[in-house]
């Protein structure tokens, strides 16, 4: 920006320049009209010369004119004038113009008269001054011509004389006179030129210290004092100059001074603000505001809690100890006034000013003189009021209430914030407190909880292990009586009766389903102790279907009811305790022959979705929706009483059900009374332990 | 089927059991050797060199797969085909009976027909 500004040809250069333009131009003018003037004195000296040199020889030529020797003392004279240097030719002529008298004959430059142009004009009039460039000379310069008649004592005219005089010596002496001329001016230039520049310089300088000074003002500094050494405008400029800048300066201070009690303001809101505890609060809005109007003792009072009572609750500096106990009502000293009006008071000598205060012995022990009291406002009521004080007199102005009045106003918020915050905590606390009480009884109940659920725990283990045992010890003389009994059956022991047989027959038959029972409750014990494990292999899905339809075929037979596997070809291996799986299928291919009196039972296996799904209907008396959950249940049957009749456990589907869990399958039912039963086995194809 | 005195190993230590097993095997024509604990089924079986052992799995002190272990341990009764006899089904059991090296597995309550048709599936009638 500034170089832009920078001008392209200074303002010292053009002065300069036409400070010696002028004295170039009157050194030129001088030198050529002095030359010009010298050369024509010069010319104008020979003249003069040349006439009266021609008018003596005129005369000394009409003296002899008629003397016997006159030609030779002609040519004497005219020799005489010859030998003057300047005179190139000499001669006197006759009326006619013929020649007289030649005084040049001599002279190696002259090469005769006939030739003249100018004879015949100086001959009619003789008296002509003529200059011109004769051809007939060789040397440099032209020739002024000199002629004069001469007289007889009649005055009557008998000849003429021309005098021709060279001009080269006129003109060298002005070559001479130009050569010094264009010295002299040159000397005068050159000295014009240290003039000019000494002048210019001098002009120039105070307009440059402006310009130097302006720069520096317009960069922003501003304590820039330019030199004033003229009392002329420029030094009136340079004067108001610098008048300009220190205004400027102190305007500057001002916004400074400003900015700075503004940014401490700021910086001292942030510092309140951030604060969260009350007292540490009250502290630092004392503090801060003894310092920022730097003052000896600044004090802050708070209404009571309910009352119409302000206390002192923080002070600062030196001495304000004392102040620390002061309590007061609305109307009562410097703080009551505040407290009533609710506007800010300055106070530039208490004891003068406030001379009924019932404080005054106080302030008076203090030393405290200057005051500024504010009132901290919480919705247009008076909550505080907050004081600086200082032991110099009328030390406040506007500038410090207003400042104080800002704080105040930062502080009354910050007040209320940390109020509230205390108040926060001190519920937070409480809460605490009591969700600390609830979590302990919680925690509490929590542990009798896990001690009681241990001891189930144990308790169940116990009750599983002793179902366990009780099955193993019960089956054991089962499976004797039994054994016997078909040993006797197949007549190893002899023959046996028809009505013995029929009876051992019966035997048999409630022995297998004891033993039938046993074991399934010896399978959900162990199902329920966690002591079942599956022993995964891979297995034909096919083959367990079949296997299943093959052990319940005679009993199909026997009640004449069909009986169909449908399973597609291809179906994958599968994965899975193979004996388990084929149990939960027997069981419900058992329980669909059982059940149904007339008309098929169907088993069919399919994918579904990267699962097996194997599905056994019947066409039997159907399940109500109510029973359809729970059948799945230990002991449970629709009809208790078939049970017994179809040789059930009513365990068997309780047990199927937990098999399909532990292979990742669902079992699930689809029946309408009167429409058959349809149980579907979901099961993963490859169960991986 | 002709007596073939075959003879076969009973280990079980109830009495009922054996006598059941004794009843029915020498009714189709086995002489029956018996043992009731696991580590007198392992000297018979050393002394009497049986053609078949019924090993119940269940025994005091040693077990039947104990037993069996001991000997299939033995070159000289290794190739003894033993079948496991357990007291309740439950996976697993077979695959315990065949890894201690039994050669067949019945579950009781078995029948006696189905037992002898496994003893004869592993005892096939001498040349």
């Amino acid at each position: 920006m500034a170089s832009s500004l920078t001008p392209r040809i200074s303002l010292r250069t053009r002065l300069f320049l036409l400070l010696l333009g002028i004295v170039v131009t009157m050194a030129a003018l001088f030198v050529f009209l002095g030359l010009r003037f010298y050369a024509r004195e010069v010319q104008a000296e020979l003249e003069v010369r040349a006439r009266s040199l021609a008018s003596l020889l005129a005369e000394s030529v009409a003296g002899s004119f008629y003397d016997p020797g006159r030609f030779d003392r002609m040519r004497t004279y005219l020799e005489n004038v010859r030998a003057t240097p300047e005179v190139v030719y000499a001669y006197a002529f006759d009326r006619e113009g013929r020649i007289l008298a030649d005084g040049t004959r001599e002279n190696p430059h002259f090469r005769g008269v006939p030739a003249d142009p100018f004879h015949a004009p100086a001959v009619r009039s003789p008296t002509a001054l003529l200059q011109y460039r004769d051809p007939r000379f060789t040397a440099p310069g032209n020739v002024l011509d000199a002629a004069h008649p001469f007289f007889d004592t009649e005055r009557q005219r008998l000849g003429g004389v021309r005098i021709g005089f060279t001009l080269a010596s006129v003109q060298r002496e002005i070559a001479r006179a130009r050569l010094a001329g264009l010295a002299l001016g040159a000397l005068f230039v050159l000295v014009g030129m240290a003039l000019s520049a000494w002048t210019s310089a001098r002009l120039v300088r105070p307009v440059a210290d402006l310009v130097r000074g302006t720069r520096l003002v317009a960069g922003g500094q501003l304590d820039v004092a330019i030199p004033v050494t003229s009392r002329d405008e420029l030094g009136v400029l340079g004067d108001s100059f610098n008048r300009m800048a220190a205004a400027l300066r102190e305007q500057q201070a001002a916004i400074e001074r400003k900015i700075g009690e503004q940014r401490a303001l700021y910086e001292i809101g942030q510092e309140i603000i951030a604060q969260v505890a009350l007292q540490p609060t009250l502290r630092l809005i004392v503090d801060r505001a003894r310092t920022l109007l730097d003052a000896d003792m600044a004090a802050l009072a708070l209404r009571e809690d309910g009352q119409d009572l302000f206390a002192m609750r923080a002070v600062a500096g030196e001495g304000s100890e004392a102040l620390a106990a002061v309590r007061f009502r609305p109307g009562e000293g410097l703080g009551g006034r505040v407290a009533r009006t609710g506007r800010p008071l300055i106070v530039g000598d208490y004891p003068v000013e406030v001379p009924d205060s019932p404080f005054l012995p106080l302030v008076r022990g203090i030393g405290a003189r200057s005051h500024v009291a504010v009132p901290l406002t919480v919705q247009g009521s008076v909550t505080g009021v907050l004081y600086v004080v200082s032991r110099a007199p009328h030390k406040f102005g506007e500038v410090d209430q207003q400042l104080l009045t800002v704080l105040a106003d930062q502080a009354a918020i910050a007040i209320e914030h940390a109020r509230l915050f205390e108040d926060t905590r001190r519920y937070a606390r409480e809460l605490e407190g009591k969700v600390a009480e609830r979590t302990r009884a919680l925690q509490d109940a929590n542990r009798q909880l896990e001690g009681k659920n241990r001891e189930l725990e144990v308790a169940n283990r116990h009750k599983s292990q002793f179902l366990a045992n009780m099955s193993h010890e019960l089956r054991t003389p089962l499976n004797a009586i039994l054994g016997y009994t078909e040993l006797v059956l197949d007549e190893i022991y002899g023959p046996v009766p028809e009505r013995l047989r029929e009876v051992l027959g019966r035997v048999q038959e409630n022995g297998r389903h004891l033993l039938r029972l046993i074991n399934d409750v010896l399978d959900l014990s162990k199902i329920e102790a966690g002591e079942l494990r599956l022993s995964l292999a891979d297995y034909s899905l096919a083959d367990v279907v079949q296997s299943a339809v093959t052990a319940v075929e005679p009993l199909a037979a026997e009640k004449e009811l069909g009986l169909r596997a449908v399973v597609p070809e291809g179906l994958p291996l599968g994965r899975g305790d193979e004996r388990r799986l084929l149990q939960v299928l027997l069981n419900l291919v058992g329980n669909a022959v059982k059940f149904t009196t007339a008309g098929e039972v169907r088993v069919a296996a399919r994918l579904v979705g990267g699962a097996f799904e194997v599905s056994v209907s019947d066409t039997g008396p159907g399940i109500p929706e109510g029973e359809q959950e729970r059948i799945f249940e230990e002991f449970h049957q629709v009809d208790s009483s078939s049970t017994r009749q179809a040789g059930g456990t009513g365990l068997g589907l309780a047990i199927a059900r937990r098999i399909v869990a532990l292979h990742g399958g669902r079992i699930g039912v689809r029946s309408q009374p009167g429409q058959g039963s349809t149980f579907s086995v979901l099961l993963p194809i490859r169960v991986e332990g | 089927m002709a007596a073939s005195a075959r003879r076969i190993l009973v280990v079980e230590d109830q009495e009922d059991n054996r006598r059941i097993l004794r009843d029915l095997l020498t009714s189709v024509g086995y002489e029956v050797l018996e043992a009731t604990t696991g580590e007198d089924g392992v000297v018979a079986a050393a002394r009497h060199r049986p053609d078949l052992i019924l090993m119940d799995i269940q025994l005091p002190v040693l077990d039947g797969y104990g037993a069996t272990r001991r000997i299939k341990a033995a070159p000289e009764l290794a190739h003894i085909p033993i079948i496991a006899v357990t007291s309740y089904a439950l996976s697993g059991d077979d695959a315990r009976a065949f890894e201690a090296g039994c050669d067949g597995y019945i579950a009781k309550p078995y029948s006696p027909r189905e037992l002898l048709a496994l003893v004869r599936r592993h005892l096939p009638p001498a040349a």
